[in-house]
């Protein structure tokens, strides 16, 4: 263990990660449980978190084999990176047969395998939770949650124009458009209609939801890799820099453009 | 008149209400309700405020007996306050739906049943939420990843406070030598920012 007596005293806000997850010494409890008095944004932050921090706590094991699973090493490789997002899924015998799908169809894309722009494009379905449904909703409202249980199988042709239906149903007002634009988008590029992908993750990009702007951003420049659009994918990785999800990713994909010119 | 700061965390204040100690629970209870305030303030209108940190309050002093003494009392109390504050606005919506719309039967189905505010830990589906953001982690960023492993792999083999903490920051140093102990939790807390981001973003999804 490590002489703390010759470190510089950590904040009590920085304490909120490891007093969640009981990690702290009674000492230390105190002085962060006193900090959630004197600091109201602190105590919304544990205020907020608190439910996943418990589930964490109270069954370690079975986010810890999550854990296990998504940090065993990559092997390298175009098919390698298409299958990779599927691998975390729990149901990986319904996926391979897509996966593979989709490796071919990505490689019947990609004539000039590694040499080429598109094979730096990473496939990836985007998290997705189930929408609960109840009675008496919308046309749209059921729709979408139809179409996004397609897309969480990953049954993206279908989860195509089940989302596309679930836009043509809505009014004007209906506050999922911009997901369900996203998620259309998201579908398209995965089912392999890169160029019918792009309008639809174009209008999501234009989101005032940060997560759903930055989402359809980052598919964008996949697609725009895909097309060997190097200024346009380019543009679009630029605008995520500065987003706390896909920022080290952007960057890194940037960086390796430019090792390319 | 204020009382004096706790020089104690909550946990070892709860441990001596637990044990029939009358000040300490009164106490326990006085800084739950200061904490309780603070949230409720901010999240339902103010002349609701005391009634939903009073319910919420009601429930923890009811339940305090069944809950594991290893328990945060914090963190699971601000789940219950959560889930009050949560019925509450679904019986606002209930109240709104059956008095101006009453007419409009697609609005009835929207009454929903209001959650059981003990019903702490949440659905399957808050679950695979997490799984898919802890996997999201790992992979976009490998160091947040494996700190966050080794904690649950310690906390799956159980113990103490102290001994889940040195197990989990042992096996961190073996893979980052150069981690001391607080930057391990300074650390922990940027990869926790960046998990809460990636759950707010699976979010979205269900607007």
């Amino acid at each position: 263990m490590a002489d703390r007596s010759s470190e510089r005293e950590i904040r009590p806000a920085d304490l909120l990660a490891a007093y969640e997850l009981g990690l702290l010494d009674p000492a230390d409890c105190a002085r962060f449980e006193a900090a959630t008095t004197d600091d109201p944004d602190l105590l919304l932050d544990l205020y907020d978190s608190a439910a996943d921090a418990q589930a964490l706590a109270r069954d370690p094991g079975r986010f810890a084999q999550v854990m296990r699973a998504a940090l065993r090493p990559p092997r390298s490789g175009l098919v390698e990176r298409i299958r990779q997002p599927f691998r975390r899924g729990p149901r990986r015998w319904v996926l391979a047969p897509v996966a593979a799908a989709l490796a071919l169809a990505v490689f019947l894309l990609v004539p000039g395998g590694d040499e080429s722009l598109r094979s730096l494009a990473v496939l990836e379905p985007l998290p997705a939770s189930r929408v609960e449904v109840r009675a008496g909703e919308s046309q749209a409202e059921v729709a979408y949650g139809a179409a996004l249980d397609l897309y969480r199988a990953s049954r993206w042709r279908d989860a195509t124009g089940a989302f596309q239906r679930s836009l043509d149903a809505a009014d004007a007002t209906w506050s999922r458009r911009d997901q369900a634009r996203l998620y259309l988008g998201s579908s398209l590029l995965l089912a392999g209609r890169i160029e019918a992908a792009i309008p639809e993750l174009a209008a999501a990009g234009a989101s005032p939801l940060p997560p759903v702007h930055e989402r359809a951003a980052w598919q964008l420049a996949q697609a725009y890799l895909l097309l060997d659009d190097l200024a346009r994918a380019r543009e679009t990785l630029a605008g995520l820099r500065s987003s706390p999800v896909y920022g080290d990713r952007a960057a890194a994909l940037l960086e390796t453009l430019s090792a390319r010119d | 008149m204020d009382e004096p700061r706790l020089q104690e965390s909550l946990d070892q204040l709860r441990r001596r209400a637990l044990d029939g100690d009358a000040r300490a629970e009164a106490r326990l209870f006085t800084e739950l309700r200061v904490r309780f305030l603070t949230i409720a303030k901010r999240r339902v209108q103010p002349d609701h405020a005391e009634d939903i940190v009073h319910e919420a309050l009601g429930i923890v002093l009811a339940k305090n007996q069944d809950l594991g003494r290893d328990r945060s009392i914090l963190l699971w109390g601000l789940t219950v306050l959560r889930n009050v504050i949560g019925n509450h606005y679904q019986a606002r919506r209930r109240e709104i739906a059956q008095t101006v719309q009453v007419d409009d039967w697609r609005t009835i189905p929207e009454a929903a049943i209001a959650a059981d505010p003990v019903d702490l830990l949440g659905t399957a589906e808050s679950a695979a939420r997490l799984e898919a953001a802890l996997a999201e982690l790992t992979r976009s960023a490998p160091r947040c990843g494996a700190i966050f492993a080794c904690i649950l792999e310690s906390l799956e083999r159980g113990g103490g406070a102290r001994e889940i903490s040195q197990r989990a920051l042992a096996a961190v140093q073996r893979l980052y030598p150069d981690l001391t102990h607080n930057a391990f939790y300074v650390t922990l807390h940027r990869c926790r920012a960046r998990l809460r981001s990636l759950l707010d973003e699976s979010e979205v999804a269900n607007g």
